[in-house]
């Protein structure tokens, strides 16, 4: 498997931040490591249980596989062993049935024999004490062979009548190549002449025979059998023989010797598995050594491969329960975007139900509750403003009474003077002044109204400042009909006198304007008083609405302000502009309303 | 037996994936999940995706399990080493033992051994490891090319054409047992120049101490104590008097430098044995003619020879002299183990041979040429044991195992 490295990089740079960012107790965490390390342990109990069952079959079936392979060369071991004795027996027959082995008819059939099978080396009768009698095919003995001092010859001697194997030697009693044989001796008593005799037959059979039966055995790639004595435990054969010679190589020939059946030992640091089988008449035993490395796959082996495949569903399962986890918790991560909305004042927002049941329910839920916060909330604004209009309708219901006693004072005054017709006109405004400033409890009134009560207060502060200032009106006509609130004008009128007029030295001067300005209805009001400077202008729209009473007729600039806002919403109000020395002018500005007919009731006295 | 490298059905089942690329189709599976979860968002359907996510995590645990099933398999397969042995023509026994040695190494480092022979007449004789088939070679040339037919540098050239052959047969280590120094140092530049890929390729020289440079590692027995060995076996057969003569030192050839050098050491140690000054043969019929010329100056009680060649030599003529009439017997001591020698030793015409282990050379060879492929520690030197083996022992069973090392 071979991902790109840039993939896994990128991949693993993902899960560190996600893991980062996951605190432990999220839900994501718990889903992704949970799901893990549950599949994780589900997955190491089936490996740990399959692994047991696993390597026992393997190792069952490799020993299983090692002793039929052991049992197949010691039967074929047995097998030519078994021929050979045969031979032996036919040899045996042919050169001493007539107690003589002279003559050319046993001469001819001990050659036919000996050319019948290759690996007979030779044939040799030896008396008692080692004198050559007859053999085949014919060769001088050796005198440096000393025949009596060799073990074939003591054994058969020792043991009469019992045909006995050698071990493997080198045979050297006659010239020619040195070979491997075993030997077949036996202690024979021959009646010859009416006189027994003690004669030694000795039939040599090559090696190779045997060598190659061991040889050809394959257990694994390094596997090999070999052959002891089961008496004194020779190596009979061994494939590394000359290894063993050198001590780079040994064999734990006593275990093998009384073990039965398998067992298995450590060589060089490698487990090995020995199988035992004994070779019926000859007295050799065969050790089957297999290593347990090749035959079966090892513990570590299948312990990495499981390790391996334990990784990779690890990372599979942690990339999928992340998928999984974030799949689920993205809506509840939605969630609490739109909460984060709601925290911040926007009330407008709205789950759209969808996800996982749970989280369906839960955004019910909480629209549900956004939109009770919602009207409760619009409640309580409305109340709010509800409070508030009454609170400046109250207001302006109130007449001040610092003007209403200036006023009268007034006219007191000009009652003593006899100035009858001032006085009149100062009464009548005054009525007029209250009638529409009451206006049977209206807040909105007609423009020629608004204009109206704002003359008549001009009319009575022009008396009352003895003509201090001039004022002039002009409204276009298609204005006189619009609505507006009631009481904007006369509060900046007098702002404009008490602050503007009044400490100026020259005559004022007052002019109101009304016209429409695209949708907009605008009072535009202009003296030529002392003028504010900035810092004054700006503090005008802030404070608190509600003055206490000074001078005034208590309806303060900022009340005016409050009220069109309230009325008509943020993008209404007032502007001032102003210039030391020069003057102040501001703009009312209302949305264009009209009369509804039937709202037309005007109270004229 | 249990194979575990058989994966048949995974690799069946592998076979789609790894036609494409893994990474593609692990990203493509991610793209897939992605748009799963999209869509099925839409529909709401979270049983319906849990499940799908179930059969995909199945599906690519599957995938990912044969992946990791035929990892497994592909990185077991290793290639194994060519290890080429080169030895020259008609050596016989030894030369066999070595490759019985170095067979039974390779066998165990699981490395593939071929033994290319040199023979001049017939050219170069590449052969795979049969024993039958190079013993057969090995008899046909030897009836034809007794030892030293050849002059040197014929021979010399057969063997580095050996070496060319086994480089071209794909050799990663060359086991050699050189015939000279030119001989080696022509064969040492021809694998250097062969060392295309950054591979070196060993040279592991046996049997002999040629001071050539670029030699990875030098197994041969301790020549100087073989020679210690063979004075002092010597001294003892002729009970510390007598004459004794040294028969085919060789003054080119180190091995049998210090041989000489051993033998002096010992004998120098026995002021009643006088050493003739040596005779240089190399031929059994050379050294036949030197001991011949040697017995009608002067008597002499023993002879060591140093080399195969030289031993039969002294045994032919002392048989000769023993057939016409009873004369003195001489001692001899030998060096090897050839067929021949070993009559003669069982006869009691050779009273002493100092045997060394082909065997043994050929199988520490290939280990020290495996341990050099591998990168790990590499002896420069093996020393081999020598043996004394004499007439009255040479039948003992761990001798015939050692004289005798491989049946026939």
């Amino acid at each position: 498997m071979k991902m790109s490295a840039g993939w896994i990089k990128s991949l693993w740079l993902k899960l560190r931040s996600r893991l980062r960012s996951s605190r432990v107790s999220s839900i994501r965490f718990i889903i992704t490591w949970s799901f893990s390390v549950f599949i994780v342990l589900v997955l190491t109990i089936m490996a740990m249980l399959l692994h047991d069952k696993f390597t026992q079959a393997a190792e069952r079936s490799a020993e299983l596989t090692t002793r039929q392979i052991v049992d197949q060369v010691s039967y074929n071991l047995e097998d030519y062993v078994r021929s050979m004795s045969h031979l032996y027996r036919a040899i045996e027959e042919h050169m001493l049935r007539d107690g003589t082995w002279e003559g050319e008819q046993v001469d001819k059939q001990l050659d036919t024999l000996l050319s019948s099978r290759e690996d007979i080396i030779s044939i040799t009768l030896l008396d008692s004490s080692g004198q050559l009698l007859k053999n085949r095919p014919s060769a001088e003995l050796k005198s440096s062979a000393h025949v009596t001092q060799q073990g074939w010859f003591q054994s058969a001697l020792r043991v009469p009548d019992h045909l006995s194997f050698s071990l493997p030697h080198i045979q050297n009693m006659y010239t020619g190549p040195y070979t491997w044989v075993v030997s077949m001796s036996k202690g024979i008593t021959v009646r010859q002449d009416g006189q027994d005799r003690q004669v030694i037959l000795l039939v040599d059979i090559n090696f190779k025979q045997m060598d190659e039966l061991s040889r050809r055995v394959s257990l694994g790639q390094r596997g090999y059998v070999y052959i002891i004595d089961e008496s004194a435990g020779n190596i009979v054969y061994h494939p590394q023989q000359q290894l063993m010679y050198m001590g780079l190589k040994s064999e734990n020939i006593e275990q093998a010797l009384v073990a039965t059946g398998s067992y298995e030992d450590e060589a060089d640091g490698q487990k090995r598995l020995n199988t035992v089988k004994s070779v019926a008449n000859i007295g050799w035993k065969i050790v089957g050594v297999a290593y347990l490395d090749e035959i079966m796959t090892t513990r570590q082996e299948v312990n990495g491969y499981l390790i391996r495949v334990l990784l990779v569903v690890l990372v599979l399962v942690i990339l999928v329960s992340l998928f999984l986890s974030s799949s689920l918790t993205r809506p509840i991560r939605r969630m609490e975007r739109k909460m984060k909305a709601v925290e911040r004042g926007d009330f407008n927002v709205e789950l759209p139900i969808e996800g996982p049941l749970e989280v369906e329910r839960l955004s019910r839920r909480f629209n549900l509750m956004v939109y009770k916060i919602r009207t409760l909330m619009s409640e309580i604004i409305h109340e709010q403003e509800q409070k508030r209009r009454l609170e400046l309708e109250a207001l302006q219901a109130q007449i001040n009474p610092h003007f209403l006693y200036n006023t009268l004072n007034s006219v007191v005054r000009m009652v003593g003077m006899s100035r009858n017709e001032e006085v009149i006109t100062m009464i009548t405004s005054l009525s007029r002044l209250f009638r529409i400033s009451l206006s049977q409890g209206k807040t909105i009134i007609t423009v020629r109204e608004e204009l109206e009560h704002a003359h008549h207060y001009l009319t009575i502060q022009q008396m009352r400042f003895k003509r201090k200032f001039n004022f002039s009106m002009d409204a276009d006509e298609d204005t006189l009909d619009c609505l507006t609130l009631k009481l904007v004008l006369q509060p900046l009128i007098e702002n404009a006198i008490v602050h503007g007029i009044e400490y100026q030295m020259d005559e004022g001067c007052i002019e109101i304007r009304v016209y429409r300005e695209d949708d907009k209805l605008v009072f535009r009001i202009t003296d030529n008083g002392v003028g504010m400077t900035e810092e004054q202008m700006s503090r005008l729209l802030v404070g608190s609405p509600i003055v206490k009473s000074g001078a005034g007729s208590g309806v303060a600039v900022r009340n005016v302000h409050d009220r069109i806002q309230l009325y008509y919403g943020e993008a209404y109000g007032l502007e001032f502009d102003s210039e030391l020395e020069e003057g102040t002018t501001v703009w009312i500005r209302i949305p264009i309303q009209w009369e509804r007919e039937e709202d037309d009731a005007h109270d004229e006295p | 037996m249990m194979n575990h490298k058989d994966n048949s059905t995974c690799a069946k089942r592998t076979n789609m994936v790894t036609t494409t690329n893994r990474t593609d189709w692990i990203g493509y599976v991610g793209m897939r999940m992605k748009i799963l979860f999209r869509s099925e968002v839409d529909q709401g359907g979270v049983r319906v995706l849990m499940l799908r996510l179930m059969a995909m995590t199945a599906v690519m645990c599957c995938i990912l399990l044969c992946m990791a099933c035929s990892m497994s398999s592909t990185d077991s397969a290793g290639s194994s080493p060519r290890i080429a042995m080169i030895t020259p023509a008609g050596t016989g026994e030894l030369a066999e033992a070595i490759r019985l040695g170095a067979e039974a190494a390779a066998k165990e480092a699981g490395a593939e051994l071929i033994t290319v022979e040199a023979f001049p007449s017939a050219g170069v004789n590449y052969a795979p490891s049969n024993p039958d088939f190079t013993a057969g070679q090995r008899k046909i040339n030897q009836e034809h090319l007794p030892n030293g037919n050849y002059p040197l540098s014929e021979r010399e050239q057969a063997q580095v054409d050996a070496v060319s052959l086994a480089l071209e047969e794909g050799a990663s280590a060359l086991l050699i047992d050189p015939l000279s120094e030119r001989a080696l140092i022509e064969i040492i530049q021809k694998t250097q120049t062969m060392n295309v890929n950054g591979a070196v390729i060993p040279v592991i020289v046996l049997n002999d101490e040629f001071p050539v440079k670029g030699i990875t590692s030098v197994i041969s027995m301790d020549n100087v104590e073989a020679g210690r060995q063979a004075g002092q076996a010597m001294a003892d057969l002729l009970g510390g008097r007598g004459r004794v003569a040294l028969l085919g030192p060789d003054p080119v050839n180190p091995g049998l430098i210090h041989r000489e050098q051993g033998v002096e050491e010992s004998l120098a140690q026995y002021p009643g044995i006088h050493v003739e000054p040596p005779f240089v043969c190399s031929t059994r019929d050379g050294c036949w003619q030197a001991a011949k010329q040697l017995l009608d100056q002067q008597k002499v009680d023993g002879f060591i020879a140093l080399q195969e060649p030289a031993s039969l030599g002294a045994a032919d003529e002392l048989n000769r002299r023993t057939l016409g009439n009873n004369g003195i017997k001489a001692k001899i001591v030998g060096f090897g183990s050839e067929q021949q020698q070993l009559e003669q030793l069982q006869e009691g015409k050779i009273q002493h041979l100092i045997v060394q282990n082909g065997f043994s050379a050929g199988y520490l060879g290939v280990n020290q040429a495996v341990a050099r492929l591998n990168n790990q520690q590499v002896q420069a030197r093996v020393t081999l044991e020598t043996k004394l083996v004499s007439t009255d022992n040479m039948f003992w069973m761990d001798n015939q195992k050692l004289l005798f090392p491989f049946v026939q």
